[in-house]
């Protein structure tokens, strides 16, 4: 990346604090403050977001190089909405307790 | 461009389908799992339930299938009639809000309620599940009919919080004025249409023997 050295670990520790999406980025404060209610939803909240997170990043980084610059945030969006949905079943499917507080976020 | 994205959406929808495919009978099992478990809740006093529907002739038959909005009726361990459970929904503030209340035929009136789905703003709308004062609005919500029995009496409404004087007001929740207004009216639908009929059949099911032919 422009030549400049990056390291896994630099990496991480950005991306966990300094570019916290919720704390610094304050992206997604609304959902994770009111669902953070108690220790499983906030816990089932957390993985949820770690997997919407993971799998969009590698899907994106996949196909980075095939979508052309101009059609990138369409399909960029399209990407991460799959994974809100598709976390959505799984936690439908999993855990039925959770379900009721966590169904409220999912656009 | 075009080609990209179709092409993701392709992938997308897809993916969405397979993994619809694949939980739906887990997802249905676990909403049935918890209708059992709400049925329990609002009517405790309930050890069996049959579900039940409204034949085109006005008279109460078992359900044969699951409807979408479905009403049981509870017997104690006697096997004596002990309430309704009856699901409902409307519009609320974001979203259709299903909830589940019991009927009592002994007080003719709501002796329970559980919200089944709702989108109702977390912090706000959704205090109707958790909200003290709001909740104790169906320790006994009066549902009595006319004496014509084909109505209710008085209509259920949702009145100013703090301003409820009467049995068969819901006293709302400040801040949550169109969800706590849209339970009255869901309740107060429901209500109109189903306790008649429940009244006016419940000589039939007084016990938890259910004759073939009806």
């Amino acid at each position: 990346m422009l030549g400049k050295e990056v390291s896994a670990t630099d990496e991480f520790i950005k991306g966990l604090w300094r570019d916290n999406p919720v704390f610094v980025q304050a992206l997604g404060l609304c959902p994770a403050l009111a669902v953070s209610n108690t220790a499983i939803n906030a816990l089932t909240m957390g993985l949820a977001t770690t997997f919407v997170l993971l799998m969009s990043g590698m899907s994106v980084s996949a196909l980075r190089n095939v979508i052309p610059r101009e059609a990138r945030i369409v399909c960029f969006i399209c990407i991460i909405a799959s994974f809100v949905t598709v976390v959505d079943y799984l936690i439908q499917a999993i855990a039925s307790s959770c379900t009721a507080v966590l169904v409220r976020l999912s656009p | 461009m075009y080609r990209s994205i179709v092409g993701v959406g392709a992938l997308c929808a897809l993916l969405i389908v397979t993994v619809y495919q694949t939980t739906a009978a887990r997802i249905r099992e676990n909403q049935e799992r918890f209708l059992a478990f709400a049925v329990s809740q609002v009517l405790p006093a309930a050890h069996s339930t049959v579900a039940v529907t409204l034949a085109d002739d006005g008279r109460l038959v078992e359900a044969a299938e699951a409807p979408a909005l479905p009403v049981f009726l509870g017997y104690d361990a006697d096997g004596e009639l002990a309430g309704a459970v009856l699901t409902a929904e409307g519009v609320g503030y974001q979203d259709i809000i299903r909830v589940l209340y019991a009927y009592s035929f002994e007080l003719d009136a709501i002796v329970g309620f559980m919200v089944l789905d709702s989108k109702e703003t977390p912090g706000l709308g959704d205090k109707i599940e958790t909200e003290p004062h709001f909740v104790a609005n169906f320790e006994r919500l009066d549902a009595t009919l006319t004496s014509a029995r084909d109505t209710l009496l008085h209509p259920i409404v949702t009145v100013k919080q703090g301003a409820k004087t009467e049995q068969w007001q819901l006293d709302g929740i400040t801040g949550a004025t169109i969800t706590s207004e849209a339970i009255g009216q869901i309740l107060n639908n429901s209500a109109n249409t189903w306790v008649p009929a429940l009244e006016r059949n419940s000589d039939a099911f007084i016990r938890n023997e259910i004759s073939e032919e009806q």
